[in-house]
């Protein structure tokens, strides 16, 4: 990124995040307008509202935007872009519950290097100042890893998940201090990394839904698994205290959810 | 724990050398260095026109990577002088030891988080009543390049640690914090940091110089006067030691001998910033009580565009240029979406900015 201003990009995606909080906040259209093959996988106008301003505002990095609402597969793989979630935990949204968040990453080679998310409804702003530096509403923070009998962990899933899944996440409830489903993976990421959880993992997560919070997590110190599913958009990930990330990925080897390597 | 302007200026005067060794800690490599290849270093206290000077002999300095908790289990008491935000890694250093700690930290809250790191309640807040800069004047540095220069202050801690030699002037918490914390935090902390801003904006180096500009001190004594307005209304502290508490602190500012950095006072202005604390905190008590922080709002804004490259709060500049107003409101500095501050705030930046500028143009 030697060539790229990071101050710029920082200031461009937040700039543009909180663009669309507003949007989220001041919005009224929070009635799904069609489903996109689950009852869980919905889209609202105020999500294609927000993805075309992220789309707009991002676009000015010169660099290309990859948008859940606007998704161009033919030009979906560059060395450098930006991952745009204008909603992530959309149901959550529309069901008037806080947990949802406006998502930008930016993904460079594979690495998730920058993000911002924001959960205006929690009063929540994460983002990177730099790849290795995280901040929580202004003010640095690092996560500090603990052991898994002492660990809170949420789990996504994604809009069909397998019965395997179900059995996973049942048993890292009764291994650890319990595992949430949040509806929100960005969200999920950002409490990992910030300490409020200890870890969060998700199966064939969308590049968007996690590429901002990711990289949060990443700055923040966090160990990071991440699979990539080949010639998709999708990936499996696990983020959190080195500990319980390695205590989760084991338990998936274990229901061959996760390639033994 | 923290070889600067408290640790190494000023806790070597409250404590009697002839009783105990000194052993300090510090993350910075070249301070350490220097204590142990000189094993001494002079530090400096005003006195009237003068200063006085006391050669501190050191036992051992360290880095916290090279400290061995091992090797000081018997010590009689740390004194924390860290910044709060690195209480909890130097405590961290300590844990499972017994050593009672002693934390010149002005955030009080700090005691209980070092509690929770080292596992025991031997740990006690202290408020030094003093300013110490963290160098020296030049001529004084050419002679020991760890010179440093302070006040002649009072250290208040609250009654607990035992064995100690000193000057301490020990108190229960409750006297600790209303009688010494809190005229320390809007008296001294909240006005000091003003003037540190003021003086970042005019470009000078040392806090007195700031004072020396007319438009500035008038704006330090403004915030100092609204301040005392609001503590009288506030808490029951007699009004007397209130106003000389004042005039005291406003001649501190203006010590030419103590050569305080701008840059030490200033440095991490989103700290400063804090909801609860001495610029922010400070402004809402005035409003609740129904005192106008004229000029406590112009050192808020002062600390809003404090910008130093070397500074651990620096993303400041990058979070205000690109956040609007009410953004950086709510979730930098955590106001209310519509509270008065907040609407203060949107309303006022824009000409408290023109004239803090205006302010540098005069003193250029």
């Amino acid at each position: 990124m030697s060539d790229i201003d990071v101050n710029t990009l920082v200031k461009t995606a937040l700039n543009a995040v909180l663009a669309g909080c507003q949007i989220a906040e001041t919005s009224s259209a929070t009635m799904s307008l069609n489903n996109k093959g689950s009852f869980r996988d919905i889209v609202t106008q105020t999500d294609i509202d927000i993805s075309d301003l992220l789309i707009k505002k991002l676009s000015t990095t010169g660099l290309p935007v990859i948008s859940e609402e606007k998704f161009d597969s033919a030009k979906s793989n560059p060395d450098i872009f930006w991952a745009v979630d204008p909603i992530d935990g959309t149901v959550n949204f529309a069901n008037g519950l806080s947990q949802y968040a406006v998502s930008v990453g930016l993904i460079m080679k594979n690495v998730f290097k920058l993000g911002v998310v924001c959960a205006p409804a929690l009063d929540e702003l994460y983002f990177t100042l730099t790849p290795e530096r995280s901040l929580l509403n202004g003010k640095p923070f690092a996560h500090t890893h603990r052991s898994s009998e002492n660990a809170l962990v949420a789990a996504s899933f994604a809009a069909r998940a397998s019965m395997i899944q179900y059995d996973l996440f049942k048993q890292i409830n009764e291994s650890t201090r319990g595992c949430l489903r949040t509806g929100c993976a960005a969200l999920n990421i950002c409490w990992a990394a910030s300490g409020k959880l200890q870890a969060a993992y998700g199966f064939a997560a969308k590049l968007w839904d996690v590429a901002g919070a990711l990289a949060i997590a990443r700055a923040a110190g966090c160990e990071i698994v991440v699979s990539h599913i080949p010639n998709t958009l999708t990936l499996d990930y696990c983020a959190g205290s080195k500990d319980v990330v390695r205590h989760i990925i084991e338990m998936a080897q274990a229901n061959k959810l996760w390639d033994q390597k | 724990m923290g070889a600067g302007a408290i640790g190494r200026g000023y806790l070597p005067w409250t404590l009697d050398e002839a009783q105990h060794d000194f052993i300090f800690i510090d993350s910075n490599q070249e301070i350490v260095d220097r204590l142990n290849a000189y094993g001494a270093y002079t530090t400096y206290r005003v006195k009237g026109d003068v200063y006085e000077s006391r050669l501190v002999k050191v036992k051992a300095a360290f880095t916290p990577t090279t400290f061995q908790l091992a090797d000081y289990q018997d010590a009689i008491a740390c004194f924390f002088s860290v910044g709060p935000r690195n209480v909890y890694r130097a405590a961290q250093m300590l844990a499972g030891s017994s050593i009672p700690l002693i934390l010149c930290e002005n955030e009080p809250e700090s005691v209980a988080v070092a509690k929770r790191i080292v596992g025991h309640d031997a740990v006690y807040f202290a408020v030094p009543d003093v300013i110490t800069s963290n160098t020296a004047p030049l001529a004084l540095l050419a002679q020991d390049p760890l010179a440093i220069t302070t006040e002649n202050g009072v250290l208040y801690a609250e009654f607990g640690p035992t064995g100690l030699h000193s000057d301490i002037s020990f108190l229960t918490r409750g006297e600790l914090l209303r009688i010494q914390w809190t005229p320390k935090l809007y008296l001294h902390n909240t006005p000091h940091c003003i003037t540190a801003y003021l003086g970042a904006l005019m470009g000078v180096t040392y806090v007195h110089e700031a004072m020396m500009h007319p438009k500035a001190a008038q704006l330090v004594e403004g915030a100092m006067t609204e301040m005392l307005q609001t503590l009288k209304l506030q808490w029951d502290i007699p009004h007397e030691f209130l106003d000389w508490y004042a005039l005291k602190e406003l001649s501190r500012f203006r010590c030419q001998l103590l050569c305080d950095p701008v840059a030490r006072v200033a440095r991490e202005p989103l700290r400063k910033l804090e909801l609860h604390g001495r610029l922010i905190g400070a402004a809402q008590m005035c409003l609740t009580l129904g005192v106008l922080p004229q000029n406590l709002l112009k050192g808020i804004v002062g600390a809003l565009l404090f910008e130093n490259v070397h500074d651990p709060d620096q993303h400041i500049g990058i979070m205000r240029n690109a956040m609007t107003i009410p953004d950086f409101n709510r979730y930098v500095l955590g106001l209310r979406t519509g509270e008065p501050l907040d609407l203060m705030l949107r309303e006022k930046i824009g000409s408290i900015t023109s004239e803090l500028r205006e302010i540098k143009k005069d003193f250029t």
